[in-house]
């Protein structure tokens, strides 16, 4: 890791420290007659930046699954894949996340006729799915084609979920709740700035992630010419 | 109400424990296979020493 990585590394551990701070004490809770829902409400400042990072993460798999195909150059390849990696990983986050405020706003963990939840399970699964599809072709270019291939299509789900809540009437809360200015100034600040957080934290992993990624990958090489 | 409190906060606690458990974690297996690739070039570096 670079110098200037590693400060960025130690300003965005301080940022998630104040982010985890102003979500949790700093922020009002919002007009909400039951108590548990007012309460878990707080659940949103890191549930929504990490579907907001699995979404960023996605886009760039499609991006460079478009520059693959048209390149053949293996770096795309190597980004997608690393990128599906972290986007999986918070994408997660999101999964877990969400029951859990669901059972607290809801009263139930699950609700398969809720749009925006069936829509996100088969987003992860695809990309599930797309790393599965990487690591079980033995054949090293066509392998790359056959997952930059599954990188686009999979990236249509993305714009089905965020609009899934605008296609049907559902209760999952809506995107429109941030445009219609739904929050106050102070809960814009906490949620802000975890959205700049995790942004922050997907570049840094998806930058060290890649350098390994790369490392490996030579390492595999030098032993198979070794063994020829 | 006080049974009630607890409860929205244990799901908050929760919420955020297993947020940051998962990117710890995640960041500890980076970690991990940082310092077996590690190993792994310094052992084929002293391979292909002795061969020359």
């Amino acid at each position: 890791m670079s110098k200037r990585d590693e400060v960025i590394s130690w300003i965005t551990l301080g940022l998630a420290l104040l982010a985890v701070y102003l979500s949790l004490i700093y922020t009002p809770f919002i007009n909400e007659p039951k108590l548990i829902p007012r309460v878990a409400q707080k659940i949103f400042y890191f549930h929504v930046p990490g579907a907001w990072v699995g979404f960023l993460a996605f886009f760039v798999v499609f991006v460079c699954s478009i520059a693959f195909l048209k390149t053949s150059d293996r770096r795309y390849d190597s980004i997608a894949q690393v990128s599906a990696e972290i986007g999986i990983i918070f994408s997660t986050i999101t999964l877990v996340t969400g029951p859990i405020w669901g059972k607290a706003a809801w009263g139930a963990w699950w609700d398969w006729g809720e749009p925006r939840l069936v829509t996100f399970l088969v987003l992860w699964l695809l990309y599930i799915g797309y790393l599965i599809l990487n690591r079980s072709v033995a054949e090293d270019f066509r392998r790359a084609r056959y997952a930059a291939v599954f990188g686009i299509v999979a990236f249509v789900d993305v714009p089905i979920v965020f609009l899934s809540v605008r296609w049907y009437r559902t209760v999952h809360p809506s995107q429109p709740i941030l445009e219609r200015g739904g929050l106050s100034p102070e809960m814009k600040l906490a949620f802000f700035l975890s959205l700049f957080v995790f942004t922050v934290l997907f570049y840094l992993i998806l930058k060290t992630r890649l350098s390994l990624f790369n490392m490996e990958d030579e390492v595999k090489e030098i032993k198979e010419k070794m063994e020829e | 109400m006080e049974k009630e409190l607890t409860t929205a906060l244990t799901y908050v606690a929760v919420a955020y424990g297993i947020t940051w458990a998962i990117i710890f974690i995640y960041l500890v297996f980076i970690g991990r296979k940082a310092r077996k690739v590690e190993k792994e070039v310094k052992s084929l570096k002293e391979i292909l020493e002795n061969k020359s």
